[in-house]
């Protein structure tokens, strides 16, 4: 008899345990769906934009360009930014002459490409950086900085207005070639950050960049 | 020469170059305990994410609402489900910060102040934790038990009738996350369980010279359960008391066997 009130004792405190755990369940609850976080990185795309010509082989006739004269490059050399965000954006320009052999045009070395001047055209938003080795050495190079960060979809004013010549160019520069090779890069812009937009700048480009408050920049130095 | 032919050729080639740039959207999720068993949550994802730059701090908000009567504890489990993922990217890190209402709850907190306002932190002077690497797993290292793990861990308790913000910050390394990464894609997970501090009110009886004197203490309940399922200890009680039952009748039989 005694064996049976312990057991019916133990059944009793069992029966409360579970009303116990119905009760603490109840103050309890979970979300029903997860939810996810998607990450992504943007995309940074430039692209050239209403130039012409556009492919190696195409090319320009210079026939009425003297020592001293100058070319207009009227044809729209211009950057559009394809991407989802703003972007600094630059471009470099390789000129060298060129011997021009069976329609082709290979590369003369002995040639001084210096006096070759890009002009960028006025009220554009370019800028031109100081040449790295300006006064140790003949660059081959013109670097021009678009000052303002460019928007998504939206594309430069026009690069290059004029091509000019020096006076100084004597017989060994006739019936040469000119290589102009353009290739632009950008890099990221980030609003209101300007410590890591140059930092960014000196990064990816190795100049260090004055930017103003709006992050557009004021000057390059190599 | 001035009559000779010039030809000028232009060969334009385009490089794009490395970088990112964003800015938060700052749509919190909601996550709603009322007192039932099933928390409201606004929406299954969590914005804020969608346009990762290097160096620049990405970050996205909850909400933790408790509309009981009770103090609520409310607990999270992350899962990385996938780190930035691009073709050829890898090896960067992240500096990773959980808040909730401004205070750190994984991360590095404050350790001193130089008279500025200027918090300065340890570890490399970030609020935040670095993740990944060379070699890593990258963001999903936070999977790992020892850095933030899977379980539920608890994130806030609020107050009744109040809200909490529970906000998640990650930042990819300014240098580690290169080009590669441009268009990458990843995904983090996140669950919630809440659980009402419940007040338990018991009642003590002192005696004090031949009269009763009645207290009545109110404390909370803590039950500390919330990497376990809550409803699990029912169906196991459930199994104790078939048992005795076959117990008792297993006794009976027997006893009347030996009447």
């Amino acid at each position: 008899m005694k064996k049976r009130y312990i057991l019916m004792a133990v059944t009793a405190a069992l029966v409360f345990a579970v009303a116990a755990g119905g009760t603490l369940a109840a103050q309890q609850a979970e979300g029903t769906k997860a939810v996810v976080a998607e990450l992504a990185a943007p995309k940074l795309e430039i692209e050239w934009f209403s130039m012409i010509p556009q492919s190696e082989g195409d090319y320009v006739d210079l026939e009425n360009i003297m020592p001293g004269g100058e070319y207009s490059l009227y044809e729209n050399y211009n950057i559009y930014n394809r991407g989802d965000v703003p972007a600094y954006v630059r471009v470099t320009v390789t000129k060298y002459w060129a011997d021009s052999v069976d329609g082709e045009f290979e590369k003369n070395t002995e040639l001084d490409s210096s006096n070759i001047e890009l002009i960028t055209a006025d009220n554009s938003g370019w800028m031109q950086a100081a040449s790295l080795f300006a006064g140790r050495t003949k660059s081959e190079t013109q670097v021009f900085y678009f000052k303002t960060p460019l928007q998504p979809n939206s594309s430069t004013g026009r690069l290059l207005d004029w091509l000019t010549l020096d006076e100084s160019l004597k017989n060994e520069y006739a019936g040469k070639g000119i290589i102009l090779k353009a290739e632009a890069d950008g890099v990221q812009y980030v609003k209101d950050d300007n410590e890591l937009n140059k930092a960014g700048i000196l990064s990816a480009w190795g100049v260090t960049a004055e930017l103003d408050a709006d992050g557009n920049i004021i000057s390059i130095e190599n | 020469m001035t009559k000779r032919l010039f030809a000028l050729v232009l060969v334009l080639s385009l490089a794009l170059v490395a970088a990112l740039g964003c800015y938060a959207a700052d749509g919190a999720t909601t996550v709603t305990y009322d007192g039932s068993d099933e928390l409201a949550i606004s929406s299954e994802g969590l914005t804020g994410f969608e346009s990762m730059m290097p160096g620049v701090e990405s970050s996205g908000s909850f909400e933790l609402v408790n509309e009981s009567n009770y103090i609520t504890n409310f607990y999270m489990s992350t899962e990385v489900l996938q780190t930035l993922t691009a073709a050829g990217a890898k090896d960067t890190g992240y500096t990773v910060t959980m808040l909730v209402d401004g205070q750190v709850i994984f991360g590095n907190t404050a350790v001193q102040n130089d008279g500025t306002g200027a918090a300065t932190y340890a570890d490399g002077g970030e609020q935040g934790v670095l993740v990944g690497g060379q070699n890593t797993e990258e963001l999903k290292v936070l999977n790992q038990e020892d850095v933030l793990g899977n379980d539920y861990v608890l994130v806030a308790s609020v107050d009744p009738k109040s809200t909490a913000t529970l906000t998640l910050r990650i930042k990819p390394d300014a240098t580690g996350t290169d080009a590669m990464y441009m268009s990458g894609n990843g995904a983090m997970q996140f669950q919630f369980r809440a659980e009402a501090v419940v007040p338990v009110s018991r009642t003590e009886t002192v005696y004090e010279k031949g009269k009763d004197i009645v207290v009545t203490q109110t404390r909370y309940w803590l039950n500390g359960v919330q990497t376990g399922d809550p409803v699990a200890f029912a169906p196991l009680a459930g199994v104790l008391v078939l048992a005795v039952l076959v117990f008792i009748l297993a006794a009976k039989k027997k006893k009347k066997k030996e009447e």
